[in-house]
C-alpha cells in the first residue's frame, strides 16, 4: 500500500469513529439539487450556539429538530425584527415584543395590522425556551395551543388579528430578497431559493427566542453573590411570596410559590400549568367567554384555565392576565387578596389560602418589593437581542 | 504499514463497541399500570362521589412520585426498573381515560420469574436532597412545579378537591388541599405477585388506587371539613402529621390485582 492510499485508509478509518460515535444526526444538509441560484457557492459551516452559563437556569432542553446554531440565531435575528412578515409589511414580531419591556408590548391586548386590536395580552419571552416540556402537549401561549415553539411563531403571520399574511406570501418575498437567502444557506444548508420554506424560518425564529434567557436581576444576585442582600421590605415581601420559609409555619402566607413556584437552580418563577386563578365568575364551565385551554383540549374542566406565567421580569410587563386587564401588580394583588370570582374549576391553591386575604396594605407593598427584585435590565442594551435594521449597516457580517 | 492498519482495525471496532450499550442477557417486557378508583368505579375528577358520611366530595388534582421501582426475583436478586416515574391522575378527566389508567411500558426487563415488586411513594432522601436545576432533562424532577423551595424538598403528593356536607343546601362546600413533602413522608410498598417476564411475552402488572380509602379507610380517616389544608410544615405541627398521614394513606390505597 503506497502512502496516500495509507493516509485515505486511516482518514477512512478516523472518519468512521467520528461517525459512530456522533449522535448529532439531525443536521440540516442540502434540501435539493443546485437550481443554478448560486447559493451553493456560500459556505455551509453552522456552528453550534453556546449558551452562556447563567446561575439559576439549568441547561435548555432543545428539540433534536432544531439544534441551535449560530448561523440560525443571526438569521432568527433578522426575521423576529422583519415587517415583511405582516402583509403590509408594518409589523414584525418585535412590534408586540419589545426589548425593553421583556419582550411584550406593554398594552392589555396586541395590537395588529390596520390598528385591529387582538384577543389576548402578549407574553414575555424572556426564558421562554424553558416553556417548552418534550412530554406536555401545551406548551406555549395563555390557552397552550402549541407543544412547540415552532409551530407557536407560525400562527402569528396568518392571524387575522395580528399579521394577516399567508406564509406562501412571506415565503415569496424571502426567496427574492437579495440578502435572505444567503442567510438561509449558512443556517441550514439549503441549494436554492426555491428552499426558503415557513419551517426554516420557523426554526429560525425559534432559535433566536431560545437565546432570549436572562437571571441577573437583584433576586439574583441576593440568591447567588456574597454581599448582596434584600432589603427589609423586599426579604418580607419573599417570604410572604413563599410561605412556610425553611418548614417553619407563618402566621401569613400568600401562597404565591404553589403556581410560580422555582427552586434555587431552575428559578424561572413558573409551574407552567394551566389553572383558573378566579378572573371571572361562571356557574357552569360552558359559562366561560374565554374558555382559555378548554378551547384547545375540548375538556371542560379546563375552561377558564390559563397559563401560569413566569414572574421574571413582571414589573416590566403590565398590564396583566390573558386581557391584560389589570395594569398594575397592586391591581392583580387585589384581585387574589379579594378571593376572586367564583366558578367550578378556580384553583384550590386560592380556595384554600387561609391568610391570603388578611394581607394589608403593607403585606402587599412588600410582596410588589420583592417581584420588583425579578426585574432585570441588563439586557435593555444587549445588542445580539436588538434590532439589526436600526443598524447602520444592518446586513454586515 | 501492518501496524497501521492493525491500528485502524482496532480503532473501528473500538468505536463499533463504544456506543453501543452493554449487554445483560435476555430482556422482556413489562407494563405496569395505576388506575385510580373510588370504591369501584374508576376516578374521574370533578367528579362527585358519595361519602359515607352522605357529603359529596371531588377529587381535582391526584398525583404523586414513585421511587426506586424494583422487582423482586424468586432467587431474592433484585432487578432495578427505574428510579423515578410520576402517577397524575388529572388527566382522568373521562371514563376511557379512567378506566386505562396510567400505563409505564418497560421493554429491556431481565427475564426471568419474579416473586415481587416494591416502590417508594414520594421521592427517596438522596434525590431530594437535590432540586430541579440538577435534573434539567427528567420530565418530573426536573420540573419546578413539582418541588416547593419552602422545604428544600419535592412535592411527594398532592390532593385537592372540594367535599359539600349539605348536599342538598347551600353553605356547605369546602376546598381541600393536601401537599406532602420532606424526607420523613417517603413511604415504602412491597406487593407479593408470582410472575414471569419471558423474552417473548409482554407482562402486566396492575395497581388500584382506592381514592376513597385515603380519607375513609377504618382507623386512619382523615375528615376533611375539620383540617382542610396542609402543605406539610416543620416537624410536630398538626399540618406535618396531616400531610403525612396523606401519603401514608395513599401508599395503603394501592392493591396490586
Amino acid at each position: 500500500m503506497n502512502r496516500p492510499t495509507r493516509f485515505a485508509f486511516f482518514l477512512f478509518a478516523v472518519i468512521g469513529v467520528i461517525i459512530a460515535c456522533d449522535p448529532k444526526d439531525d443536521i440540516l444538509g442540502p434540501l435539493s439539487p443546485n437550481t443554478g441560484d448560486g447559493l451553493d457557492s456560500i459556505e455551509y459551516n453552522p456552528q453550534a450556539y453556546q449558551f452562556p452559563q447563567i446561575n439559576g437556569l439549568p441547561a435548555m432542553q432543545i428539540p433534536a429538530t432544531n439544534p441551535v446554531t449560530v448561523q440560525g440565531v443571526r438569521l432568527g435575528r433578522y426575521l423576529f425584527y422583519e415587517k415583511m412578515l405582516s402583509i403590509d409589511s408594518s409589523i414584525s414580531c418585535a412590534s408586540c415584543h419589545r426589548q425593553d419591556k421583556a419582550f411584550t408590548d406593554g398594552v392589555p391586548k396586541s395590537i395588529g395590522v390596520d390598528g385591529t386590536i387582538g384577543i389576548r395580552n402578549s407574553m414575555s419571552l424572556i426564558n421562554i425556551g424553558y416553556s417548552w416540556r418534550p412530554n406536555n402537549a401545551h406548551n406555549f401561549m395563555w390557552d397552550g395551543m402549541f407543544r412547540d415553539l415552532e409551530d407557536q411563531v407560525l400562527a402569528p403571520v396568518e392571524n387575522p388579528l395580528e399579521m394577516k399574511n399567508n406564509w406562501e406570501e412571506v415565503e415569496r418575498r424571502l426567496r427574492n430578497h437579495e440578502h435572505y437567502p444567503a442567510l438561509f444557506r449558512k443556517a441550514f444548508g439549503i441549494n436554492s431559493k426555491a428552499d426558503i420554506t415557513k419551517e426554516l424560518a420557523a426554526k429560525a425564529i425559534s432559535q433566536f427566542m431560545r437565546t432570549l434567557n436572562s437571571a441577573d436581576s437583584k433576586y439574583d444576585s441576593v440568591e447567588w453573590r456574597a454581599f448582596n442582600y434584600f432589603t427589609e421590605s423586599q426579604q418580607r415581601g419573599y417570604e410572604l411570596f413563599l410561605g412556610d420559609v425553611n418548614g417553619a409555619a407563618v402566621t401569613k402566607d400568600a401562597e404565591c410559590a404553589h403556581c410560580h413556584s422555582f427552586s434555587r437552580n431552575f428559578a424561572t418563577f413558573a409551574r407552567n400549568n394551566y389553572t383558573n386563578n378566579g378572573l371571572d365568575s361562571a356557574q357552569g364551565y360552558n359559562d366561560f367567554i374565554d374558555k382559555g385551554l378548554g378551547g384547545v383540549t375540548g375538556i371542560l374542566t379546563d375552561n377558564g384555565r390559563f397559563k401560569e406565567v413566569t414572574l421574571r421580569n413582571i414589573g416590566l410587563t403590565a398590564p396583566y392576565m390573558h386581557d391584560g386587564r389589570f395594569a398594575t401588580l397592586e391591581e392583580v394583588l387585589d384581585h387574589y387578596v379579594s378571593g376572586g370570582h367564583p366558578s367550578p374549576n378556580v384553583g384550590n391553591e386560592l380556595l384554600t389560602a387561609p391568610t391570603l386575604r388578611t394581607l394589608s396594605a403593607t403585606d402587599k407593598a412588600d410582596i410588589i418589593a420583592f417581584l420588583n427584585t425579578l426585574t432585570d435590565t441588563s439586557y435593555f442594551t444587549k445588542q445580539e437581542w436588538s434590532d439589526p435594521f436600526l443598524l447602520p449597516d444592518p446586513w454586515a457580517e | 504499514m501492518k501496524n497501521i492498519l492493525l491500528f485502524c482495525l482496532a480503532l473501528i471496532l473500538f468505536s463499533a463497541n463504544s456506543c453501543k450499550e452493554p449487554d445483560r442477557g435476555p430482556k422482556g417486557s413489562l407494563s405496569i399500570t395505576f388506575k385510580a378508583v373510588y370504591e369501584n368505579d374508576p376516578l374521574l375528577v370533578f367528579n362527585d362521589y358519595l361519602t359515607p358520611d352522605g357529603d359529596k366530595l371531588q377529587f381535582h388534582v391526584f398525583n404523586f412520585f414513585l421511587s426506586d421501582i424494583e422487582l423482586i426475583k424468586d432467587n431474592d436478586e433484585v432487578v432495578r426498573l427505574k428510579d423515578v416515574e410520576y402517577v397524575d391522575f388529572n388527566g382522568n378527566t373521562d371514563l376511557n381515560k379512567a378506566a386505562a389508567g396510567i400505563k409505564f411500558d418497560l421493554s429491556e426487563v431481565e427475564i426471568g420469574n419474579y416473586k415481587a415488586i416494591r416502590f417508594g411513594i414520594g421521592v427517596e432522601p438522596g434525590k431530594n436532597a437535590k432540586e430541579p436545576g440538577d435534573f434539567p432533562t427528567d420530565p418530573y424532577l426536573g420540573d419546578p412545579g413539582n418541588y416547593w423551595s419552602a422545604w428544600n424538598s419535592y412535592i411527594f403528593s398532592r390532593l385537592e378537591g372540594r367535599i359539600d356536607t349539605l348536599p342538598n343546601a347551600a353553605g356547605g362546600d369546602v376546598s381541600y388541599l393536601y401537599h406532602s413533602g420532606v424526607d420523613g413522608m417517603y413511604q415504602t410498598r412491597s406487593f407479593t405477585k408470582t410472575f414471569e417476564i419471558s423474552s417473548n411475552g409482554n407482562s402486566e402488572l396492575i395497581f388500584k388506587v382506592n381514592a376513597k380509602d385515603i380519607f375513609y379507610k377504618s382507623g386512619a380517616e382523615i375528615y376533611i371539613p375539620n383540617a382542610n389544608v396542609s402543605h406539610s410544615g416543620a416537624v410536630g405541627t398538626p399540618a406535618y402529621d396531616l400531610a403525612r398521614q396523606t401519603v401514608i394513606n395513599i401508599a395503603n390505597a394501592i392493591s396490586i390485582q
